[in-house]
């Protein structure tokens, strides 16, 4: 390639000394409007996206009975064996009451009340052949059916700890089986079909989701939002 | 080039250097302007010239660190109203945290989504939120096949499953590598933090991230004063600034503490499963050593310490 004869330097500076005279002024009208025009449109701001703090409660879903159990029937506030003692149940008994309407056997197979409570101290859980225990001790009870789950909860992989990881540090607080589930009917409708919370509204939560071609995805895709909204605003600016 | 076409272009300015002069001037100087302009809104906001002229969170002296929670704490005080009980809290002795998922659990109901954001002061508007929901078809575990925005009637839908994703705290992390300024690092007890007053929002961590696990608060984040959450400590969940980046730390403000993380207390079904991975006998141990737990991208190799696993019983459905 032919270099041509090299030019002296100077030549191109001049040229520069040249420009600066027109952009000096250009420099000061920019600066002045960064400084005193006006507010560049901001990104939209969406509604307040808090959900409400009930929604978030980290109660269990169940309280449960202590020892001795107790319980509201008739504005009364008793032990089972208050009313219990006082008359004899029959020999299998499944759902026909005159007492306790609200309970609904759904629970497989299990319809007699006394394959888990006992028939003679009704303050007491049955685990069979004439064994019983406290109804705090519930994992015993459920253990003599569904052991490879009792393992797996007292390993911590099924159910929940609440307060502390630690026992050193605080309370560790086991939530016990019949604090999620239903004794009755343990398929609690609080762990399956619940409504979702709202979904991210967010500018940019990481990846954006596959293609939404629902209203939904829609609405929420907030730079779209943002377009429309300054496009709204060119045009009463224009009018 | 010949050199007639040189011969032409001389003497003086042509048309085209005299714009690119001009031009480049100009905009330099607009950008210089611009970048200026924060200064101007130093009473106004959490920005300060103290904090702006603050040391790196590990090379402050604890004098200088007590300065600088004073200040962070006044400037939350006279915005949000609200007197913050602000601390820096130290990884513990002896403890490294992991977390464990349990897949066949999840129903995907984002309870765990919203008690982040309300626990560590995220930006209700614009909306950020460290922990996205993937909504997946059954049978595969493809991340880019997730969709974090699905909105139904009521979950868990039959023919998905769902998959929480949140910063993995990795023991190899390539965010950490990738900021120029080291304003996120690993702490001893393997959380993942970032010093906000240090981060400068160049988003490579973002981008390095293979989980999409960091946020970047594209303009001021706002909170409404009554949720705000005065429990706070520097590296976690006091109110950030526009142009930084956040992530979920684990909750390290209660978890140094002993606590759970807000997302593991309020799961409805117990699919979050967190503690000491140096002590044997923790639940996160306990699964490590029974269940076959398996990490997203393992081949990335950025040895996560955040675990997913199923139940060996789970036959991929759920009444
Ligand atoms: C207000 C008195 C009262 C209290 C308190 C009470 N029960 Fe009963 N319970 C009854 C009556 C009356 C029946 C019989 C209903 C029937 O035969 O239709 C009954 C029936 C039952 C049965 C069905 C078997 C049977 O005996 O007929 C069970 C099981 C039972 N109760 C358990 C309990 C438990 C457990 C508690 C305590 C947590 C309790 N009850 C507390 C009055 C009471
Ligand atoms: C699978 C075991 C099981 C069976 C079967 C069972 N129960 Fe229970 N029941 C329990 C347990 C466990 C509790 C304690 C629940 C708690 O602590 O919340 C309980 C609590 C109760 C209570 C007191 C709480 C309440 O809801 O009022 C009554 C009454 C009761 N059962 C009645 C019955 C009756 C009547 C039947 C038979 C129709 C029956 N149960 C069958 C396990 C069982
Ligand atoms: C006497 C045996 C027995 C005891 C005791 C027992 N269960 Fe069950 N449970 C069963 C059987 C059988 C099934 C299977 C039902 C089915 O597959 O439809 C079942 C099913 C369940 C299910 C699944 C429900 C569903 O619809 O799939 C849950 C949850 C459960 N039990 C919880 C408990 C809890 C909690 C306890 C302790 C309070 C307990 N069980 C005590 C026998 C028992
Ligand atoms: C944190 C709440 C929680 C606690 C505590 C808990 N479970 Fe569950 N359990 C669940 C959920 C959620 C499911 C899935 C239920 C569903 O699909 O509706 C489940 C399912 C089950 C099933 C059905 C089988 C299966 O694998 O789906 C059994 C049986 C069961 N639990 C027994 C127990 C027993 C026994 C205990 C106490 C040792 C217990 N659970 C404690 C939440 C809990």
């Amino acid at each position: 390639m032919n270099q041509g004869t090299p030019q002296p330097r100077v030549d191109r500076f001049r040229g520069h000394r040249f420009s600066a005279y027109f952009v000096a002024p250009v420099f000061f009208a920019l600066a002045a409007w960064f400084w005193f025009g006006p507010e560049l449109e901001t990104l939209p701001e969406a509604n307040d996206t808090s959900v409400h703090a009930s929604l978030l409660s980290t109660e269990p879903h169940r309280t449960i009975l202590g020892d001795p159990p107790r319980v509201h029937v008739n504005g009364f506030d008793r032990t089972c064996m208050e009313c219990h003692r006082l008359f004899q149940s029959e020999e299998a008994k499944t759902q026909k009451l005159l007492q306790h309407e609200h309970i609904r056997m759904e629970h497989g197979p299990n319809v007699d009340c006394y394959i888990c409570h006992d028939a003679e101290d009704r303050d007491q859980l049955t685990l069979g052949n004439g064994v019983t225990t406290k109804f705090t001790d519930v994992v015993s009870l459920c253990a003599r059916c569904h052991p490879s789950i009792v393992d797996d909860w007292k390993l911590g992989s099924h159910g929940r700890t609440n307060g502390y990881w630690s026992a050193d540090r605080g309370e560790v607080r086991k939530l016990v089986c019949t604090e999620c589930h239903d004794p009755h009917a343990p398929r609690t409708p609080a762990m399956s079909k619940i409504e979702p919370l709202p979904a991210p509204n967010g500018w940019r939560q990481g990846n954006p989701a596959p293609d939404h071609h629902d209203s939904h995805g829609h609405k929420r895709d907030p730079l779209r939002e943002a377009l429309r909204r300054a496009s709204e605003h060119h045009e009463s600016h224009d009018k | 080039m010949s050199a007639d076409t040189q011969q032409q272009q001389k003497p003086g300015v042509s048309r085209r250097s005299f714009f690119r002069g001009a031009l480049g001037a100009a905009g330099g100087m607009a950008a210089v302007t611009t970048a200026l302009k924060p200064l101007l809104e130093f009473d106004t906001s959490e920005y300060t010239l103290e904090g702006f002229l603050q040391r790196h969170y590990k090379e402050m002296t604890p004098e200088e660190l007590d300065a600088a929670l004073a200040r962070i704490a006044e400037a939350v005080e006279k915005r949000y109203e609200v007197r913050p009980e602000l601390r820096d809290v130290k990884p513990m002795d002896g403890v490294e945290f992991g977390y464990a998922l349990n897949l066949s659990r999840c129903i995907g109901c984002r309870k765990c989504v919203h008690a982040c954001v309300a626990e560590n002061n995220q930006s209700r508007s614009p909306e950020i939120q460290y922990i996205r929901v993937l909504e997946m078809p059954r049978g595969s575990i493809d991340m880019e096949k997730g969709d974090h925005a699905y909105d139904r009637p009521t979950v868990p839908d039959a023919d998905h499953f769902y998959m929480p994703v949140q910063c993995h705290q990795c023991a190899n992390p390539p965010c950490v590598k990738v900021c120029p300024v080291e304003a996120t690092w690993s702490e001893d007890d393997g959380i993942v933090v970032i010093d906000y007053d240090w981060c400068i929002g160049c988003r490579y961590c973002e981008a390095a991230c293979p989980y999409w696990a960091r946020r970047f608060n594209f303009a001021e984040p706002q909170i409404p004063k009554e949720d705000i959450n005065p429990d706070m400590s520097y590296l976690s969940n006091r109110p950030r600034q526009k142009g930084v980046m956040e992530k979920c730390h684990f909750c390290l403000h209660r978890t140094r503490e002993g606590k759970l993380p807000a997302c593991l207390e309020v799961c409805p079904v117990g699919a979050r499963k967190f503690g000491n991975l140096l002590d044997p006998k923790s639940e996160v141990s306990q699964i490590l050593r029974t269940k076959h737990v398996f990490v997203l991208k393992e081949e990335v190799g950025t040895l996560p310490r955040f675990f997913y696993y199923f139940d060996d019983d789970y036959h991929g459905e759920r009444k």
